[in-house]
Order: C-alpha cells, then sequence, then structure tokens
C-alpha cells in the first residue's frame, strides 16, 4: 500500500483505508490529531474521493470530523518536514485501525 | 440564497429575521459590531468564554476522576480537545475580523458551517453522532458568552420566524403570538401539532423540511411562502421584492374577503343552511372566530390548560377557563373535547415511553383508566355549563363500550354535583369524535344513545390508512381523498342523516378549502374549521347550488385516485377562489 514521494526526502504520502464501521468519530479524530501533534512535520489528509484540494489539517479535530469520513473512506496522508516518513506511516497506520 | 422545499400547511407569506430553537432555546441575532475596539471586545470575550468552557469541562473531568479514580471520560476529553482547537478559534476569529460580526454570531454560524459540511460529506449515521457533540460545545460556549442575555422562545422582543426541529405543546403553548411571523419545521405533516397551531393562529407555515434548523442561524433573514411550501434562506434582492408584493396583494385579499363575507349567511345559492363554527384551543381564540364570523366553536381542544409547563390544572382552573369560554360566545354553541392527552400530546414536559403511543394509551382510554383527572374536566364542564350553550365531546372512542364507560362516569359526575347542591347542566348534549374506524363503521350501533357526531379526520385517515401524520417521510400517503377515506366519511354522514344525528367535522380536512365542495356535496351541514379558514369556507359554500356541489362530490368519488380527485378538486374550487391558490 505505500508509495514514498521520491521528489524530495522531507515529503511522504501514504493512503489507509477506514475499516471499523463508526468511522473516524469524536474519539478517533482526538487521538488522532494528538498523534499528528508529536511530530515535527505538518501533516495534510484528504478523502482519495475527494482529492488534495480539499486537504485538512490533521492536527485539528474539528477539520478532521468534517472530512465526514465513514467506514470504507479511503483517505490519503502526505507530510512535510524532517520526520515526514515516520509521521505519515504512524498516521496511516493509525487510520487502518481508528473506529470501533 | 437557499431555497428549501417543505409541505405547505398554512396559506400566506411572510418576511422576517429567524429565530432558531434548539433544545435549549436559545436565539442569536445576526448582529455586527463597528469600530477596532469593539472587534477588539468580541475577540477578548471570545476568548474568555472559551476558556471558561475548557476549565468547566475540566472540573468534569476532575470529579470523575476523584469519584471513579483513572477511570477516563472520553468524550469530555474530546469536548475539549474541539475547543481548544486552534483553527476552529482561527475560523471564528476571522469572521468577527472580517464581517465584524459579535462573538456569539460568530461561534453559531462556523458551527452550522462544519454541521453542513459534515452532512455533504458523509452518511446520515456518521454526522448524527458528530451533529450531538457539536451541538454541545456550541451550546456550552454559547451560553459563557451570553450569560444571562440569551434570549428565550417565551420573551421575543421583535417579531421573528420561528424554525425548529419540531415545536413542543408545551412551547406553543406560551408563545406570544404578536411575535411570531412563521413557522418552519423539520418534522411534521399537515397535522402534526406544529400544523395545527400554527393554522389555529393563522400564521403562514411550512414543516416537513427535515433539516432546515441546521441550514439557519438566528437573524438570517427568511422568507415563508405558505402557498408553495417553500423556505427562502437569506434571499436576493429580487426574491426579496417579489415576495413583499406577493404578501402585500394576500393581505389585500384578506381583508376584500373579511368585508365580502364577513356578515353574510353561510349558505348555498339555494338557500341550504351550513353551519361554520372555529377551532380553538384556548379561550383567547374566541374572540380571532367570531371577529371572522363563527357561529360558535366546534372544537375547544381543552388539553392545552395542560401545556403550560407550570400549571397543572384542577376542576377550579377547568372551570374557570370553560365560563370565561362560555360568557364570551354569549349564547353561542361551544364543543368541549374531553382531554386529548398522549401520543404527539403529553402533558408539560413528559414523553411517552410506549412503542406505539397513537395506539396506546391516549385520549378516552387514558380518561378512562385516570378517571380522577376526568372527573375534575367533566365536572368543571357540567358546571360552566349553566353559563351558556356547552357540549361534550368525547375523543377516541372506539367501541360502545368505551361508550357507556364514559357516560357512566359522567352520570357519577352529575349526581356527585347534585349532591353537593351545587348548580349544573343537567341536560348537557353529548357527543363522540369518530375517528376510530371501528367506530366508524358501527356507528348505527351508538347512534340512538348519542346527541351528535364530530369526525375527526385526522385521526380518522392516519389510522384507517396506516399513516403516521406526524412523520415527514409518509406525508405523501396521507390522503383524505383516498376511496376508502371517501367512503367512510359518506357511511358516517349516511347514518347520521337517518339517525337525525347532526354530524359535524372538526379535522384540518374541513379546513382545506379545495375539499369543501365535496364534503358539501357529500352532505356535510356543519363545519368546524381554523378560524383563519371560516371566511374562504363560506365564500366557496354561498358561491353553489347544493344540486352543484352533489355533482362535484359525485365526480370525486368515481375518480377514485386521490391526486387525480385532489387536481379536480383544486382546480373547481380555484374558479371560486382563485387567490387562494
Amino acid at each position: 500500500m505505500s508509495e514514498t514521494d521520491t521528489t524530495t526526502p522531507t515529503t511522504a504520502r501514504e493512503q489507509a483505508e477506514i475499516t471499523k464501521s463508526a468511522g473516524l468519530h469524536v474519539r478517533p479524530a482526538q487521538e488522532l490529531s494528538g498523534r499528528a501533534e508529536e511530530f515535527s512535520a505538518s501533516i495534510e489528509i484528504w478523502k482519495d474521493s475527494d482529492g488534495p484540494e480539499k486537504a485538512v489539517n490533521a492536527e485539528s479535530i474539528m477539520e478532521l470530523l468534517s472530512l465526514g469520513a465513514g467506514k470504507g473512506t479511503i483517505l490519503v496522508i502526505r507530510a512535510k518536514g524532517s520526520d515526514a516518513k515516520q509521521a505519515a506511516s504512524a498516521i496511516a497506520e493509525f487510520i487502518k485501525n481508528a473506529g470501533s | 440564497m437557499e431555497l428549501k422545499k417543505g409541505i405547505p400547511v398554512v396559506p400566506g407569506y411572510s418576511i422576517g429575521n429567524a429565530f432558531v430553537l434548539d433544545s435549549e432555546e436559545y436565539r442569536i441575532p445576526r448582529r455586527q459590531v463597528s469600530g477596532e475596539k469593539e472587534v477588539r471586545d468580541e475577540l477578548e470575550k471570545l476568548e474568555e468564554a472559551r476558556e471558561q468552557s475548557i476549565r468547566e469541562l475540566e472540573e468534569i473531568l476532575d470529579k470523575f476522576d476523584r469519584q471513579f479514580g483513572g477511570q477516563s471520560t472520553p468524550i469530555v476529553e474530546s469536548h475539549i480537545s474541539m475547543l481548544k482547537d486552534d483553527h476552529l478559534l482561527d475560523l471564528i476569529k476571522k469572521a468577527i475580523n472580517e464581517e465584524q460580526y459579535t462573538a456569539e454570531y460568530a461561534v453559531s454560524r462556523i458551527f452550522r458551517q462544519y454541521i453542513k459540511q459534515m452532512q455533504a460529506s458523509s452518511s446520515e449515521a456518521y454526522s448524527g453522532r458528530i451533529q450531538t457533540d457539536l451541538n454541545d460545545i456550541e451550546k456550552r460556549w454559547l451560553r459563557n458568552l451570553l450569560g444571562e442575555r440569551r434570549q428565550d422562545i417565551h420573551s421575543l422582543e421583535d417579531p421573528m420566524i420561528i424554525i425548529a426541529r419540531e415545536l413542543t405543546p408545551s412551547q406553543t403553548a406560551s408563545l406570544d403570538r404578536e411575535k411570531v411571523l412563521g413557522f418552519a419545521t423539520d418534522a411534521g405533516g399537515r397535522t402534526s401539532h406544529t400544523a395545527i397551531v400554527a393554522r389555529d393562529m393563522g400564521i403562514p407555515a411550512v414543516v416537513g423540511l427535515n433539516d432546515i434548523s441546521n441550514g439557519v442561524s438566528g437573524g438570517d433573514k427568511v422568507i415563508i411562502d405558505g402557498n408553495r411550501g417553500m423556505v427562502f434562506v437569506n434571499p436576493d434582492q429580487q426574491t426579496l421584492d417579489k415576495y413583499r408584493d406577493l404578501e402585500q396583494n394576500y393581505r389585500d385579499y384578506e381583508r376584500r374577503l373579511e368585508e365580502e363575507q364577513k356578515d353574510q349567511p353561510a349558505q348555498t345559492k339555494d338557500n341550504e343552511r351550513i353551519k361554520l363554527l372555529g377551532n380553538i384551543q384556548y379561550p383567547a381564540e374566541i374572540e380571532e372566530a367570531l371577529r371572522y364570523g363563527a357561529e360558535g366553536i366546534g372544537l375547544y381542544r381543552t388539553e392545552f390548560l395542560y401545556f403550560n409547563p407550570d400549571s397543572n390544572p384542577g376542576e377550579e382552573e377547568h372551570f374557570e377557563a370553560y365560563s370565561k369560554s362560555l360568557r364570551k360566545l354569549n349564547g353561542k354553541p361551544i364543543t368541549f373535547r374531553t382531554l386529548d392527552l398522549g401520543a404527539d400530546k403529553m402533558a408539560g414536559d413528559q414523553t411517552s415511553s410506549e412503542d406505539n403511543p397513537f395506539l396506546g394509551l391516549r385520549a378516552i382510554r387514558l380518561c378512562i383508566k385516570q378517571s380522577q383527572m376526568f372527573r375534575q374536566q367533566l365536572r368543571a364542564i357540567l358546571r360552566a355549563g349553566t353559563e351558556g350553550d356547552a357540549r361534550i365531546l368525547f375523543p377516541m372512542i372506539s367501541s360502545r363500550q368505551e361508550l357507556d364507560q364514559a357516560l357512566q362516569i359522567l352520570d357519577e359526575c352529575k349526581r356527585e354535583l347534585d349532591q353537593k347542591g351545587i348548580p349544573f347542566d343537567e341536560n348537557i348534549p353529548v357527543g363522540v369524535m369518530v375517528e376510530v374506524p371501528s367506530l366508524a363503521m358501527t356507528v348505527d350501533l351508538i347512534a340512538d344513545d348519542i346527541d351528535f357526531l364530530s369526525i375527526g379526520t385526522n385521526d380518522l385517515i392516519q389510522y384507517a390508512l396506516a399513516v403516521d401524520r406526524t412523520n415527514a417521510e409518509i406525508a405523501d400517503l396521507y390522503q383524505p381523498a383516498h376511496p376508502a377515506i371517501l367512503q367512510l366519511l359518506r357511511d358516517i354522514l349516511e347514518t347520521g342523516k337517518t339517525h337525525d344525528l347532526p354530524v359535524s367535522m372538526c379535522g384540518e380536512m374541513s379546513s382545506d378549502i379545495k375539499y369543501v365542495l365535496l364534503l358539501l356535496g357529500m352532505g356535510l351541514k356543519e363545519f368546524s374549521v381554523a378560524p383563519t379558514a371560516i371566511l374562504e369556507v363560506k365564500k366557496i359554500i354561498r358561491s353553489v347550488t347544493m344540486e352543484e356541489a352533489e355533482e362535484i362530490a359525485e365526480k370525486a368519488f368515481d375518480i377514485s385516485e386521490p391526486e387525480k380527485t385532489n387536481r379536480f378538486l383544486e382546480d373547481r374550487t380555484s374558479q371560486i377562489l382563485p387567490e387562494a391558490f
């Protein structure tokens, strides 16, 4: 699934599908925004079906909720910064298990 | 500009500012401030209220932690992180900085935006859950912003258009009708609570709009088109101008109608006298009904005495309301329908816990079971009856046995008053509502024991067609012109004629002007309608002969397809009242 952006070494891109039925609701969105803050890289997320122009800031719980990401949604994660690679894969991993 | 479509329930037009009613009944007016200092003050207020809200939630967490040690409360934590979300704060600040909105309006507006965005991008199940959380946070923030300054529905300062999910009886009970321009609700059908109240108040209303309460912010400009079932939010200038004209024309039409019809008798061209009565829920509405030329009150929905949240009416409160009504009527008749509580009408703030409230313990069933309340009311009506022409009407009777039980309780009340030497109306006429199909089909079994019948079409249609009349999803299946309904009505009217029993109709069907010709032709001689519908109904009656009406009824019967029947009736009615459509 993973594909590392090779254009600049400080950018990383991943995608992940939400598999749990409740989707990215309040609690997982809060945890996700918390995880995103742990990295120095800036992290953006968008719905694969919407495209990058609808990207939101992963550190904002409100923005994450506005994605309306229910079960089956494929999210694309793009991180920029020195720890971009770790950030993108950690967030992708989180999303795969998000929800209940 | 945004256009929303719903079900038109009360005709007319209104233009005004929105009062959005949520469960806590806040109203956030759209206001702007001017000047740099004022903007800075708003920003400061915003931050203070945010910090206060976060502190409150942290206290809840602490308390919880002390009580349950180490247990976390994830939802509270999530609410805190939403309040701490810088992105959210930036958006609200931006609205204050750039648009000069007040802090409370900016908060309310940004939360509406988030909810809309989420609804657009996800399933209802997903957005519904999160919406509850967002509403919670918004309310907390607003409460801390507004403190005591919040305005509630019971004390509106300016005339407003009320936007809500659905109004509860206790909310409408204390509405100041001078301050209400119109209603627009998410839920409901033609005979839902909001629709009935709006019709009696003569205030334009559209229901069944699905999500209007989330699409409008308090203070937004709103147009209600009660003729076509449309609501415009923040209309453009062109639409606004068009509706100002329509509103004016409609007012002129109503005025002309009043001048032309008010003092005329309700009779057909060939001099068949028809009785035109009004439906009311509060004694205060009697004046209005009389002003429109009502010959009496055909339905007084007495349960509304119970909907004021602060009152628990006893016999004296009932007596006072009833004798006041009789004095106002000055000899004209009034029919007191005994308590019709339960299902969509619960007293105070109660909600029903039954699985099928409309098929449950409601109306006369509740009265017979909890006869204490029923007896208080019956004694009050009997006593008040000495002051005028009072009648008693039992709702929801479904069988002979039920009627016998109700009549027995009435007899016991009479005996009790008699023994105590309290004056009362011994020969008060008693009637039953025909609104349960089982009774509708066997009216002849009770015909000799009562003095009159009143057809309650709202419930009769709902029960006969198995269509919940408060459910907007199936509002199109609620069809007064369904052949089964027409058949039932014809049979009831026939039986009434055979037994020389007066039959009136007090359901919304008789207030719906397109059915007047049909009902007249079927032999209905008493129409009890919303006061504001009296003049239109009268004009229609006065425009035809009985023979013409009978012909129209025959044709309507033959069509036997509700939509086509409606179109046919609308067409015939619009030849008489083109302005009403």
